[in-house]
């Protein structure tokens, strides 16, 4: 028998927005300082100004939102209590500042002998995190595909921080490693194995939840399970070994578990009774169609061995799947939570209202477009290598940033001078 | 007067699902009511099995129907089968959601 979820087992309000605010701030950032790297993005994938950016906005904004989202959704979706709130507090501040202090040395030369640091604070905050994660796994009940891909997740996370934690000290103390190894299979374990993972996982409940979809199979998901964790294997140890053949084949079973995923979130879309194609439901649409984008980057990438690909692969996965995928649950979330807060108790005595009140549909319009548009414009500019045209699609995706932010502030406000009246 | 089914129904069209905009009775996510004298047993089902309100639903419908005059307690019952879908819920839902 479930226990009272909203109450008794989810975190309170407050921990969760800390994440939430963070995450927009540092989405912000990376807004005011994305036309500025017109030059960089057109040249080497693995430059350290490129790695201060992807860092910014993987860990500032689509990581830091993803972890606060998590401490809402693990007690839902496995109804079972996180084991400690005070740690997800210490995890929030040792997070922060090491994101703050690790890309500040990576994007200024002169300053990189703080990395370490930086990267030892954001190590010891993502322990602290995977730790309460399989503490709270302790207790666990029912053991459906959402627990088991967010259990996977998180082994990948220890992994991919861990290998990431090492190429930070290789930098500044020159260990005898090969960099190049060692980032491949940091990429592989954090994007791959926790982020994408993540997003599959949860998603078999948010989507549904979202669209009302009913009565679809999830074999499709049950799949891209296995095949995802054993192509991560295969690409790690083929790494490890200098196997080439390995590492495709771990690539090709990524690719099988990504497109798995894919048609599951067609079959879901397809049976959802929700039909009205609202801001969260463009969103999706948008993620899936970027996601299948970034993918045909990467495996061109692969064929002809340019660079460009690779870099079209990680700024369309980047700024166009988790983008979309994030903010149309931000506008779904964050409401949610505001709501429990401020109205729940209020149900009955006075007219609350709808969740969709909560959110300027207008605005939340006018900004996935904006993004969208601004997004086509970059991708365009980086693959023919147009600078200008890269500052100008950079500069429309920020003002839709803008429109996040504000709607952000909208629902945060929403209904407090009304109420204290 | 004595309280009867009906009436239960009618008090479970004061609680809205915030995320859709509809009564729960109209959503068709109420199966069933019990009066035996003061006391009223619902049985409903919620949209979907991760529903963060699953516990606030429950409790909202509870008082609900504790306010109607005779009814001293309710006990609400949540079960997953049949699994809810959009036929149990009225024309007004499948037209607002564009299942119709």
């Amino acid at each position: 028998m479930a226990k009272n979820l909203a109450t008794d087992m989810a975190p309170p309000f407050i921990l969760v927005a800390h994440y939430f605010i963070a995450g927009a701030i540092f989405y912000m950032i990376t807004a005011f300082v994305l036309p500025f790297y017109a030059n960089d993005i057109s040249g080497y994938f693995l430059s350290s100004s490129i790695a201060s950016l992807m860092h910014l906005y993987l860990l500032g904004f689509v990581m830091m939102v993803i972890f606060g989202a998590m401490y809402q959704l693990i007690p839902v979706v496995l109804e079972i209590p996180i084991f400690s709130k005070d740690f997800a507090y210490v995890q929030f501040y040792l997070f922060v500042s090491g994101i703050l202090i690790f890309t500040f040395g990576l994007w200024d030369e002169t300053y990189t002998q703080i990395i370490p640091y930086g990267a030892l604070l954001m190590y010891l905050s993502m322990l602290i995190f995977v730790a309460n994660v399989f503490l709270t796994y302790k207790n666990i009940i029912r053991w459906d595909i959402v627990a088991k891909f967010i259990l996977a997740s998180n082994l990948f996370l220890t992994i991919g921080v861990t290998i990431g934690f090492i190429i930070a000290l290789s930098l500044i103390y020159g260990y005898s490693v090969d960099i190049l190894e060692l980032v491949q299979m940091h990429i592989a374990t954090t994007i791959f194995g926790y982020v994408i993972m993540t997003i599959m996982g949860v998603g078999m409940i948010l989507l549904p939840m979202f669209s009302l979809s009913h009565g679809f199979k999830q074999k499709a998901i049950e799949m891209a399970f296995y095949a995802i964790i054993i192509g991560l294997l295969l690409f790690l140890i083929g790494t490890i070994v200098g196997n080439d053949i390995l590492k495709f084949s771990g690539v090709f079973f990524c690719t099988i578990a990504i497109f798995l995923a894919l048609y599951q979130m067609y079959l879901i879309f397809s049976t959802r009774i929700r039909k009205q194609n609202d801001f969260w439901a463009k969103n999706m649409m948008a993620s899936f169609v970027t996601l299948i984008i970034s993918f045909l980057m990467l495996l061109a990438g692969i064929v002809t061995q340019n660079e460009t690909f690779y870099i079209l692969f990680g700024f369309t996965l980047f700024f166009g799947f988790f983008t979309f995928f994030i903010v149309g649950h931000i506008y779904k979330i964050l409401p949610f939570l505001v709501w429990y807060q401020r109205y729940s108790p209020l149900v009955g005595k006075i007219k609350v209202p709808m969740l969709n009140d909560m959110v300027k549909e207008k605005v939340a319009d006018i900004q996935f477009w904006m993004t969208l548009i601004g997004l086509l414009l970059a991708i365009f500019a980086i693959g023919f290598k147009i600078t200008l045209l890269f500052e100008i699609g950079a500069v429309i995706m920020g003002v839709g940033t803008l429109l996040v932010i504000y709607n952000i502030y909208f629902t945060l406000v929403y209904g407090i001078e009304e109420l204290k009246n | 007067m004595a309280v009867t089914k009906e009436m239960v129904y009618d008090a479970t069209k004061t609680v809205i699902d915030p995320e859709v905009g509809f009564d729960i009775y109209a959503l068709g996510l109420i199966y069933d009511a019990k009066v035996e004298g003061d006391k009223a047993h619902v049985t409903m089902t919620l949209s979907t099995r991760g529903c963060p309100l699953h516990e606030m639903m429950k409790q909202w419908t509870k008082e609900a129907v504790e306010k109607i005059d005779g009814i001293n307690s309710c006990e609400v019952e949540i079960v997953w089968e049949p699994e809810w879908n959009i036929t149990m819920a009225s024309d007004e839902v499948k037209k607002a959601l564009g299942a119709l």
